[in-house]
């Protein structure tokens, strides 16, 4: 018999020490609202009273904690991108993920495993050697290897990948890493709970309100907050809340869809990305091979996952690795992934004062949760974007200054 | 999968079409870089009913569907051009 099961026995009253708090009701005023209890919003909490000292802070959720695009990616983490800008950002979130399970006192079994983005073309070879040479001027591990140092990497996999699409070569990156998404969005949870931030979940903003100085209340289910300070972190549901304020913006809402396997025996310790074929494949610390695809063609504001999906997801794996046509999916789900022209994120300041965004992160953006929560929180802090985001922000688009972060996804979109 | 009647070329999937954006009005003035800018890329992707230009790639078809974008629900498909 557990302690655990003792104490609740004969301890009169017994509240096990929860991870964060579940308050009901909510205060008149904050000095920040945080719309979206995934991980970047709760990041941003943490940062807040981390770095800043503010813990006059309401993180609010339309839905439960992290049951967003945070419990919805496939977990990988890499700073492999195209541009300085973007290799920057996300190499300062790997930085920051390292450190995460003891600043967190949370495990988030974060897991170097290698990342390999497969080349079946020399056009794709190509674009592995530009994105290997701006990473390496940048300080990243990262470099184009061929089909012998891929073998040595994966033994398992056809390199002749069904005969009509062999690979050539693969851009590698030796710092790509998973870790378990669910407990990197408690962790910061737990730590920001533990400092006094309000974490409401099923609390739905209805409406935002701005007057001369700018945003000035937040009107949610359970009532109406005050507040001159408000974050909207909220990935699929962008649109819809930047709109309660009439701003514009280029994000268009795509499902992406991912899927897992039954568990089986661990064999493979890389992930292996395929840009051509749209796939990506990594195994969990559970034995689940974890594997997604492309974005769906059409707009769709809806969570649905469809078979057609699961088939020929399934029929591209099978020519990589035919020994899996015996293995079993066991679950899939699709989220709603909110999608810029560019493919770099919107984050910062808004034309609306006291309003900031972190949107447009793609596919689910769960690589850059730490920099962007800790980015964030410097923006709000100080009124004026983080050097580290500043070309990130929403006015790029009206004056023509894209990013152009072909290499958001590892996949082709 | 999911299946509409379409004018001319009859029941298909939708799976067999690029899909484009919005059929948004040209503005009859652009004005300056930044209105520019905004008409180009920004977007209202918000759940709704909307319009859109479909692609038939085998056929060489443009058409113009009406959908549902929070249900996927199709109601109408007309060849653009008529």
């Amino acid at each position: 018999m557990s302690i655990r099961l003792l104490k609740h026995a004969f301890i009169e009253n017994y509240a096990e020490p929860c991870w964060f708090n579940t308050p009901s009701t909510l205060k008149d005023t904050y000095d920040v609202v945080i719309i979206g209890a995934g991980g970047h919003g709760l990041a941003c909490a943490h940062y807040l009273a981390q770095d800043h000292g503010i813990t006059n802070v309401a993180v609010l959720d339309a839905s439960y904690l992290g049951g967003g695009n945070t419990g919805r990616n496939t977990t990988i983490i890499r700073s492999n991108y195209l541009t300085p800008e973007g290799v920057r950002f996300y190499d300062a979130s790997i930085q920051l993920f390292k450190d995460l399970s003891s600043d967190l006192e949370t495990n988030i079994f974060y897991s170097e495993r290698g990342h390999y983005t497969l080349a079946h073309s020399s056009a794709t070879l190509r674009t592995a050697r530009w994105r290997a040479e701006v990473n390496k001027h940048l300080g990243i591990k990262s470099e184009v290897v061929g089909t012998d140092e891929i073998s040595r990497g994966c033994p398992e996999l056809q390199i002749d990948c069904g005969g009509s699409h062999a690979i050539e070569g693969a851009l590698f990156h030796a710092p790509g890493a998973v870790a378990r998404h669910d407990a990197v969005a408690w962790g910061y949870a737990k730590s920001a709970s533990a400092r006094g931030i309000e974490i409401h979940q099923h609390t739905p903003v209805i409406g935002l309100e701005k007057d001369s100085e700018g945003v000035s209340a937040v009107v949610t289910s359970k009532g109406i907050i005050k507040t001159r300070n408000v974050l909207s972190a909220v990935a699929g549901h962008t649109p819809t809340v930047t709109g309660m304020l009439n701003i514009k913006s280029p994000i268009e809402i795509f499902p992406l869809q991912a899927c897992v396997t039954e568990p089986i025996k661990p064999w493979l310790d890389t992930i292996i990305v395929s840009g051509s074929l749209h796939l990506y494949i990594s195994q969990s610390s559970r034995g689940e091979l974890v594997m997604g695809a492309t974005l769906d063609p059409m707009e769709l504001h809806s969570r649905r996952s469809t078979l057609g999906f699961v088939t020929s997801l399934c029929d591209q794996i099978l020519d990589l690795f035919p020994f899996l046509s015996g293995v079993k999916i066991n679950r899939q789900w699709g989220g709603m992934a909110d999608m810029t022209p560019d493919f770099a994120p919107i984050m910062g300041t808004s034309p609306v004062k006291g309003f900031y965004i972190d949107a447009g992160w793609g596919t689910w953006g769960f690589k850059a949760t730490p920099i962007s929560g800790k980015t964030m929180a410097s923006t709000i802090v100080n009124g004026v974007n983080d050097p580290l985001i500043r070309s990130f922000n929403l006015s790029r688009f009206g004056d023509f200054d894209l990013v152009g972060e072909k290499g958001a996804a590892a996949v082709g979109h | 999968m999911n299946y509409f009647d379409f004018p001319v070329i009859g029941r298909r999937s939708i799976d067999e079409f690029t899909i484009g954006d919005d059929t948004l009005p040209e503005p009859s003035v652009l004005g300056n870089v930044q209105s520019t800018g905004n008409w180009v890329f920004d977007r209202e992707s918000t759940p709704r009913k909307t319009t859109e230009y479909w692609f038939h790639s085998s056929s060489q078809l443009w058409f113009i569907v009406e959908r549902n974008t929070e249900t996927d629900e199709i109601f109408s498909a007309e060849t653009l051009n008529g």
